[in-house]
């Protein structure tokens, strides 16, 4: 598997910048929902976790996925618990689950030497 | 879209309002029941021929008029229904007209179901002149839409001994799996069909061999959505569709005739007797009785959910039948997903090639089929109530088809390929008002 097909999904789920201006920003025509930020990270696991995908993967990237896989696994209902975009919005913005979701997709972002620090476009860049 | 109904259509009291119905049909007899009795009739009938009065007294539209009345409707005809999909387990197709055709038939007037039809497919014999006509409307229907490209005068014949109808320069099919119209004009060794499939439902054209063998088929994207959206029309007239869509199992439950059900045992159980799943799949008459959990995110895939009369359920309820899912890769349009605004469930899952791996979205309300090589290639998503207000995602159910090859770009319903962020990648289907209806 190409680290890229990766990394957009991880700059996506780190950023909230990216969420705040596509996810709680979003317009009619062009938006991103926060179910597919978590879905996109989330069924990466199947091809990661394939035996002839873990020699393209260091320990260290490894083991930051899995931690991200585990806890969106674990806490992607309460993160997605909002019942309208307004509470949904102040889910993303400032609960404690998206708060480290978003640390969590940072600290993998560097496994693969890439700065979670990414601008919006930079992040648009990737992902394209 | 119907003028009237989509504003006023709300999805969850539809919902709470319990709802699964037969799929009804108009044939040359009237109304039919696809594989259900007619003890199941008059509660539906009766609901409907009361929204008719109703409209007729008030002056309302007649469409309007059904959409406030459906749940009453399908409450006084669930308990037959179901009754009877226990009665017609087993029970063969023969004699019955299915639901695709049956919608087509409604639009056109015709009956694809030649075996209903003494002295045709069976025996080809001639026709009667009821069957000649029955032929001759769908073939004007379907002629008509091709009139633009070839301007043809046509007259409408009798084939002798043989199961079609030649016109001035089409010979036309009606057959157990597909209608065909083909040119009688052979060029070279070649002609050109325009066949209704259906399986997907599709309106395309196949380019036939000497040997009466076809290739190629290719959809004819623009007709399909414009016969689907009529199907869509009769469904809502008929008080099906959209609250059929949605019909929790709850009322399967309260009609006695799915114990199995209450006890669940599920995670989801919840969900799917709340309404919040789809049960889209109740269409069919089939008894639901044997529920078999989905772990999230773990792929469903396996001989026992495939096996009869089972539910498939994910974890935040939705429920698919083994019947639907047993649809994977029956269309000859596998792996093709063109057109599928405003496609049916089953339609988007026989497209779905044999070899991908259905699975539940982690908590997301979808399912999504994996590629042979684990990749995600497909996803259908439920509405979204934190969507975007007039998108796609947050009006109805939306299939999201990935290509291949790319990182994170996805086909609209024409096959063009746009980015992530795109309205047209969220493509509504069936039941979702901005499927162009």
């Amino acid at each position: 598997m190409k680290h890229e097909d990766i990394l957009w999904r991880l700059a996506q789920l780190s950023s909230l910048p990216f969420q705040e201006r596509y996810v709680i920003g979003g317009t009619p025509d062009e938006y991103v929902l926060d179910t597919e930020l978590l879905e996109n990270v989330d069924s990466i696991k199947y091809l990661v976790r394939r035996p002839e995908q873990q020699v393209d993967f260091t320990d260290l990237q490894i083991r930051a996925l899995e931690q991200l896989f585990e806890y969106v696994e674990l806490h992607s209902g309460e993160a997605l618990s909002g019942a309208s975009g307004v509470e949904a919005a102040a889910l993303i913005r400032e609960s404690s689950v998206w708060h480290e979701m978003r640390a969590k997709a940072a600290s993998a972002l560097e496994a693969f030497g890439l700065s979670p620090a990414m601008t919006v476009e930079e992040i648009d860049r990737i992902s394209a | 879209m119907i003028a009237g109904l989509q504003n006023k259509f709300s999805w969850s009291g539809v919902a709470a309002a319990g709802a699964g119905a037969g799929v009804s049909v108009w044939s040359n007899n009237g109304l039919q029941l696809s594989g259900i009795s007619e003890k199941t009739l008059p509660g539906m009938l009766g609901g409907i021929a009361g929204a008719a009065a109703t409209s007729l007294v008030k002056g309302r539209d007649f469409g309007d008029t059904i959409m406030a009345q459906l749940p009453s409707i399908i409450g006084n005809t669930i308990g037959n229904l179901v009754a009877d999909g226990v009665a017609s387990r087993g029970r063969s197709k023969g004699g019955l007209v299915i639901p695709d055709d049956a919608q087509l038939s409604s639009a056109s007037g015709f009956s694809w179901d030649e075996s209903a039809i003494p002295g045709s497919y069976e025996s080809n014999t001639n026709f009667t002149p009821q069957q000649v006509d029955d032929r001759s409307k769908v073939a004007q229907r379907i002629i008509e839409r091709d009139k633009a490209a070839a301007e043809r005068t046509y007259s409408f014949d009798i084939l002798p001994g043989h199961n079609g109808v030649v016109t001035g320069q089409y010979e036309i099919h009606g057959g157990d799996n597909d209608g065909r119209i083909s040119d009688v004009l052979p060029a070279a060794y070649d002609e050109l069909a325009l066949r209704y499939d259906r399986t997907t439902n599709s309106i395309g054209l196949d380019r036939m061999s000497s040997d009466g063998k076809a290739t190629n088929y290719e959809m004819d994207a623009a007709r399909t959505a414009e016969l689907r959206n009529e199907q869509f029309k009769t469904d809502v007239a008929a008080g099906i569709g959209l609250g059929v869509m949605l019909g929790p199992i709850t009322a399967l439950v309260s009609a006695g005739a799915a114990s199995s059900i209450t006890t669940f045992g599920l995670a989801n159980a919840a969900n799917i007797m709340s309404g919040t799943g789809i049960v889209g799949e109740i269409i069919t008459g089939v008894p639901l009785m044997t529920p078999v959990a989905a772990g999230s995110g773990v792929a469903l895939a396996s001989v026992a959910e495939r096996a009869p009369n089972t539910i498939v359920a994910t974890e935040r309820g939705v429920a698919m039948t083994s019947e639907l899912l047993s649809l994977q890769g029956t269309s000859k349009l596998a792996g093709d997903f063109r057109g599928i605004e405003g496609a049916r469930v089953e339609e988007i899952i026989s497209r779905v090639p044999s070899n991908w791996t259905l699975a539940s979205q982690l908590k997301g309300m979808g399912i999504r089929f994996l590629d042979s090589t684990g990749i995600e290639r497909l996803r259908l998503h439920g509405p979204g109530a934190r969507a975007p207000i007039g998108s796609n995602s947050a009006a109805g159910w939306t299939a999201r088809v990935h290509v291949p090859g790319t990182k994170n770009s996805y086909y609209d319903s024409l096959g063009n390929i746009v980015g992530p962020k795109a309205i047209a990648g969220h493509i509504p289907i069936y039941g979702n008002p901005n499927a162009g209806y």
